[in-house]
């Protein structure tokens, strides 16, 4: 079960996963991260959240400013929320090994042990319970317990805590306390505007610069529709499925319906409304 | 046993589209493309004279004519489209006429310049004229600025600007309907309107004339969106086919002396209408063209009805060629036709476009539907 939760990053490549910054979040991240603060990464689904810690992961883990970092194995341990996630899950459980019980450590543990990042994404999904042990972790005590050892176990210097939310869908009885979310630095991360986007968009799909920019122009006029029963518009993701899937020999206006138009609205005529922008913009 | 062909109504029953149907579909499109929200209504409520939001620069004339117009705040369409001989062409007008309206909005139309449209207008002695003109450039500029923005406008255009040019009635000779642009001294860019010279007694009327214009600059029109697609790849993509396109007018339009017509007869235009056609012209570029084509058009004798637009204008627009022999553009339309669109009309066969097209029912007695062009323009 545990193992199942965590999804442990491979050791990353040479090189760094491509992020292209829209704001000054690489500079603030790096800030809070040299004073260990720990991180809220705030935004809607797609806008490259994941990908950002990714990428900062492996600076400040495998580039230039690693140092003993470099060291570490598992640099970003990843923890994808959902309402059945207890404390347990992330701190660890005894399991039978033949006559034996062994103390498996949780995801959480295993990064404060470590000192790797760890990502919980979004945690307004987890159990309650999860949020005693994220107090205790990013406050001045930077402690981890793990109470059916009876322990405490103190953080190693370079363990970093970071949180993702969409503040989007979240339903008042699911937003972060504030006793929780006065304890982050909160980084706000929005679809990029249309230029970055389409820089983004033939990046990732390698395609042509112009159709880049249809698509990004087209996900630009899509988030002008946020109140007509889709909260978020469409994400950089989809629009980036969508160019991959033109590369791979799909019409442009069919790639639209199936990576865009159904996958955002069940709404006939915003599908078809959406579909018509898509017919404007692209060729 | 005989075979039952099916009627002309019935096969418009079956692929017109209704506004009602489509009404909803246009809104949120509107919305998406303009970032705020906006009103489809049909153009019935301008004519039943509400004109509540009134501002725009022609909409009594909107209103009159039946063409789509917008105040910026409400789109006033159609009530029905059975201008092809299937649903999805027809939607397809549809939102070609909402976008050509978001196209004002966007390129310009109607942001408040040095003068206010009413008083533009009233500087003329012959304000319907200055109209008339003023529609048919800045309609032309509007669609050359729509295609060279959104890329997937050309194909639609192109479809729209064929059928008009297909539609076209024979011209009763070209000769009769060129406003004879060299003989006139050009107007300086911002010289004020002059009177009109006497009237010519022969030569071509007026209408014939604004319709040799609007048939040439639909021409021209046609050569800009015309341009194959380029090959998709990496980097392939960086020159703007419309662009292109773009520079080689601009190409005849420096070679040409006299103007991009002189390159080539098919963009027999005068300069003033050609330089709208490319990157960068403004609404101030067409009130300017109008101020100098003016003193062209007053000196014309008045004809006996109006005369072909374009694509996106035009009400008399009422047959299409028996023959299906293409016919020339930029002919005046006969006098003997009526203004209203006739019901005998030779409709284009298309293929159905399958469950994705509109729901279209039939409709009776529709005040503003559009069988053959009867379009918009400012
Ligand atoms: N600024 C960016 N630079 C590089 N790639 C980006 C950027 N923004 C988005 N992407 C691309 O968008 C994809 C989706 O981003 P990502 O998975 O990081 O989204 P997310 O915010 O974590 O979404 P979710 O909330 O659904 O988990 C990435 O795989 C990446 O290809
Ligand atoms: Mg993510």
């Amino acid at each position: 079960m545990t193992q199942a939760l965590q999804a442990a990053t491979p050791r990353p490549a040479p090189e760094a996963p491509y992020y292209l910054a829209v704001g000054n979040e690489v500079e603030l991240f790096l800030a809070a991260h040299r004073a260990r603060m720990p991180v809220l990464l705030k935004g809607p689904t797609g806008c490259g959240k994941t990908r950002f810690l990714e990428h900062m992961t492996h600076r400040l883990y495998r580039g230039a400013e690693a140092g003993t970092r470099a060291g570490i194995d598992s640099p970003l341990v990843t923890v994808a929320c959902h309402e059945d996630l207890t404390a347990t899950d992330l701190v660890g459980r005894y399991l039978l090994e033949g006559d034996d019980t062994v103390w498996m450590d949780g995801p959480l543990t295993r990064a404060v042990r470590d000192g790797s990042i760890c990502y919980l994404d979004e945690i307004v999904e987890a159990r309650k319970d999860t949020t005693v042990l994220i107090h205790a972790l990013t406050d001045h005590r930077r402690i981890l317990p793990i109470e059916k050892r009876g322990e405490i176990l103190p953080a190693h210097p370079d363990f970093l805590l970071v949180l993702s939310y969409n503040p989007g869908y979240q339903s008042v009885a699911k937003d972060l306390k504030p006793s929780t979310r006065q304890r982050f630095v909160a980084l706000e991360f929005d679809y990029p505007p249309p230029e970055v986007e389409a820089e983004i968009i033939a990046h990732e799909a390698d395609i042509d610069v112009p159709l880049a920019r249809d698509l990004a122009e087209l996900g630009k006029r899509i988030r002008n529709l946020h109140h007509r029963g889709f909260d978020e518009g469409v994400s950089t993701r989809l629009l980036i499925y969508t160019a991959q899937l033109i590369v791979g020999g799909i019409g442009v206006r069919e790639a639209c319906v199936a990576a865009i138009c159904r996958a955002i609205t069940d709404d006939d005529e915003v599908q078809r409304a959406v579909t018509e922008v898509a017919t404007t913009l692209l060729p | 046993m005989a075979r039952v062909e099916p009627s002309r109504n019935d096969v418009a029953a079956l692929t017109a589209v209704a506004l009602d149907d489509v009404a909803r579909v246009l809104e949120i499109y509107v919305e998406a493309m303009l970032a705020r929200p906006a009103e489809v209504r049909p153009l019935g409520d301008l004519a039943s004279g509400d004109r509540s939001r009134a501002g725009h620069v022609d909409l009594e004339g909107a209103a009159a004519a039946g063409r789509p117009t917008t105040d910026g705040a409400a789109f006033y369409l159609p009530e029905q489209i059975e201008r092809f001989g299937n649903p999805c062409g027809n939607f397809m007008v549809y939102r070609m006429a909402v976008l050509h309206q978001l196209g004002g909005v966007l390129f310009g139309t109607y942001r408040r310049g040095p003068v206010r449209f009413a008083d533009f207008f009233a500087g003329f002695d012959q304000p319907g004229l200055a109209r008339a003109l003023f529609a048919r450039l800045e309609g032309a500029r509007i669609d050359a600025a729509l295609a060279r923005t959104f890329r997937g406008v050309r194909r639609d255009l192109l479809r729209l600007i064929d059928d008009a040019l297909e539609s076209t009635p024979p011209p009763a000779s070209d000769r009769d309907c060129r406003p004879g642009f060299e003989l006139q001294p050009h107007a300086g860019p911002e010289s004020p309107p002059a009177p009109a010279p006497r009237r010519r007694s022969r030569g071509p009327s007026r209408e014939a004339a604004l319709s040799h214009l609007a048939g040439r600059l639909l021409m021209a029109q046609r050569r800009l969106v015309a341009v194959p697609a380029l090959p998709r790849g990496r980097g392939s993509g960086d020159v703007d086919p419309a662009f292109d396109s773009t520079v080689r007018l601009k190409a005849c339009d420096e070679g040409g002396g006299r103007g991009a017509g002189a390159a080539d007869p098919a963009l027999d235009l005068p300069d003033e209408a050609a330089r709208l056609l490319l990157r960068g012209a403004t609404v101030e570029d067409t009130r300017r063209a109008v101020r100098s084509l003016y003193r062209v058009f007053a000196s014309l004798r008045p004809g006996a009805g109006p005369g072909r637009v374009g694509p996106f204008g035009g009400r008399s627009w009422c047959r299409r060629s028996r023959t299906g022999v293409r016919r020339r553009p930029g002919s005046a339309v006969s006098s003997t036709c009526p203004r209203r669109p006739i019901t005998a009309i030779r409709r284009r066969s298309g293929s159905s476009c399958g469950a994705s097209g509109p729901n279209s029912r039939p409709r009776s007695n529709c005040g503003t539907t559009w069988r053959r062009a009867r379009w918009l323009r400012a």
